[in-house]
């Protein structure tokens, strides 16, 4: 999966499992190019083969404790990248297709990688179940045996389905070498590394977030909550403030009424005050009467 | 012993009645008159029960002098109801409609304290008022005029001097409630 030392890969393993950040960094450098490569041949797109690349790394930092060599490390690696990729893919299948034509380059441009065998890639890769394509990038990315392959399934059925289908796999060796040198591990852009390093660095120095894509499927329901919350609480508003609207207009409107009685009851009283003006003599008069 | 408390029993479950009755009920039962609404130029029915007016009174601004004279006579009030109807032409309401209010004014406990007729406007004004212990508790007016009528039906404790403080509020003209003073000593009448 890598060109590093074996030896110096258990050795840095043993200091990542401990906690020490600069051993998790030489791991993902290390395997970022293979696992990116994997990730962005199954998905076709840079933006999914580095989101995929970030969770693996992120469950990696999760599950280090578990990782028992560089050899394990490597198959872990395999492993996660294919399941998550199919995973994606089938989801993906059921709402869009891709087509890897529009992709960016999935293949190694380096030793004149001929073009119209990436052409036929391609349409081979465009053209295979997500299973499939995950045998073929691990027998000729990753330089699996089908043995190999097998080992990475997840049920008995499934691996023996691999094992089949990567034995069936039958090219000449000018071609199979030609193959393997069109799907040398790509490098993902300059940034990438260094960002990833980071984000997987920084969460592992928050134990208390949730780690990986778990993160965004642990926080989904919070976000989810939160949104039901806001909106219970603005149509608790908007019913409060029609109520009080309402009432407002009620309000206004018995003031209105109570302003009036009193305009029209003060009028004839007016009246009665004017006849009784004019009929009497005196005011005092009109007093005494009342 | 025993008879005679039977008696008195009986006496008073028979007087119950007549001791509620002997209070009239301050508010008027005042006509529909939807088919003079419908003859009319304009009416106004007001019906503010007390829930209505303690909200009305929420509204009114203590800092307006319209309004602070509103609410101080809302105080005690239970109830304001207003039928008043203008016509464009004389004759358009039938007396005994008007009778028919006036009828339940004849009730005991209920005294006029005003009555006005202007041969010259041929406007009449009655002024009723409840009293109950010394405290005015209903209030009715009644003013026709031959191309208008209005009945008013104030319900609860009216106190007559607020109302005799709107003056120049609504309009209300400066009505001699004070009791007349004795003359002093020596002054001629």
């Amino acid at each position: 999966m890598n060109d590093a030392d074996p030896a110096s890969l258990d050795e840095q393993l043993v200091r990542a499992r401990s906690g020490e950040r600069a051993a998790l960094a030489a791991l993902i450098r290390a395997h970022q190019r293979s696992v990116y490569s994997l990730a962005l041949r199954m998905l076709g797109t840079r933006d999914l083969a580095e989101d995929l690349t970030q969770d693996v790394f992120m469950q990696l930092n999760s599950h280090v404790k578990v990782i028992e060599s560089s050899a394990h490390l490597g198959f872990w690696l395999r492993q996660v990248t294919t399941h998550r990729a199919i995973d994606q893919l089938r989801r993906r299948s059921r709402l869009e297709m891709t087509s890897l034509e529009d992709a960016a380059p999935l293949f190694s441009t380096a030793d004149g990688a001929d073009p119209l065998l990436q052409r036929h890639l391609r349409a081979l890769l465009s053209e295979l179940s997500p299973p499939a394509r995950a045998v073929l990038l691990l027998r000729y990315q990753e330089d699996l045996d089908p043995t190999d392959i097998a080992l990475g399934s997840t049920s008995p059925q499934y691996a023996r389905r691999r094992a089949r289908m990567a034995g069936r796999i039958d090219m000449t060796e000018e071609l199979e070498s030609r193959l393997r040198a069109a799907l040398r591990p790509v490098a993902p852009r300059h940034d990438f590394t260094e960002e990833l390093i980071a984000r997987v660095g920084a969460d592992r120095h928050s134990p208390t977030e949730a780690r990986g894509s778990g993160r965004r499927r642990r926080r989904a329901p919070a976000w989810w909550l939160a949104g039901l919350a806001a909106s219970l609480l603005i149509v608790a508003g908007i019913q409060n403030h029609l109520q009080q609207a309402r009432e407002r207009a009620g309000g206004l409107e018995a003031r209105r009424q109570v302003i009036e009685a009193l305009r029209l009851t003060s009028q004839k009283l007016d009246l009665a005050y004017e006849t009784i003006k004019s009929q009497s003599s005196s005011l005092s008069d009109a007093g005494i009467a009342l | 012993m025993r008879i005679c408390n039977l008696r008195c029993t009986l006496m008073l479950a028979m007087l119950a009645p007549a001791l509620v009755w002997a209070v009239p009920n301050p508010r008027l039962t005042l006509p529909e008159f939807s088919a003079l609404a419908r003859k009319a130029t304009e009416s106004v029915t007001i019906t503010l029960d007390s829930s209505l007016l303690a909200l009305a009174g929420r509204f009114l601004d203590a800092n307006d002098p319209q309004d602070a004279a509103a609410k101080e006579v809302l105080k005690g009030l239970q109830g304001i109801y207003v039928r008043s109807y203008t016509f464009d032409e004389d004759a358009a309401y039938r007396q005994a409609d008007i009778d028919a209010v006036r009828n339940q004014l004849s009730a005991p406990g209920w005294n006029r304290l005003v009555e006005t007729r202007s041969r010259k406007t041929h406007a009449n004004v009655d002024i009723y008022i409840l009293v109950a212990n010394n405290q005015a508790i209903g209030l009715a007016l009644i003013a026709s005029e031959p191309r208008q009528f209005t009945i008013v039906n104030i319900v609860g404790a009216i106190d007559l001097e607020k109302l005799h403080k709107l003056e120049g509020q609504f309009g209300i003209p400066k009505l001699d409630l004070d009791p007349p003073k004795a003359p002093a000593p020596g002054e001629r009448k």
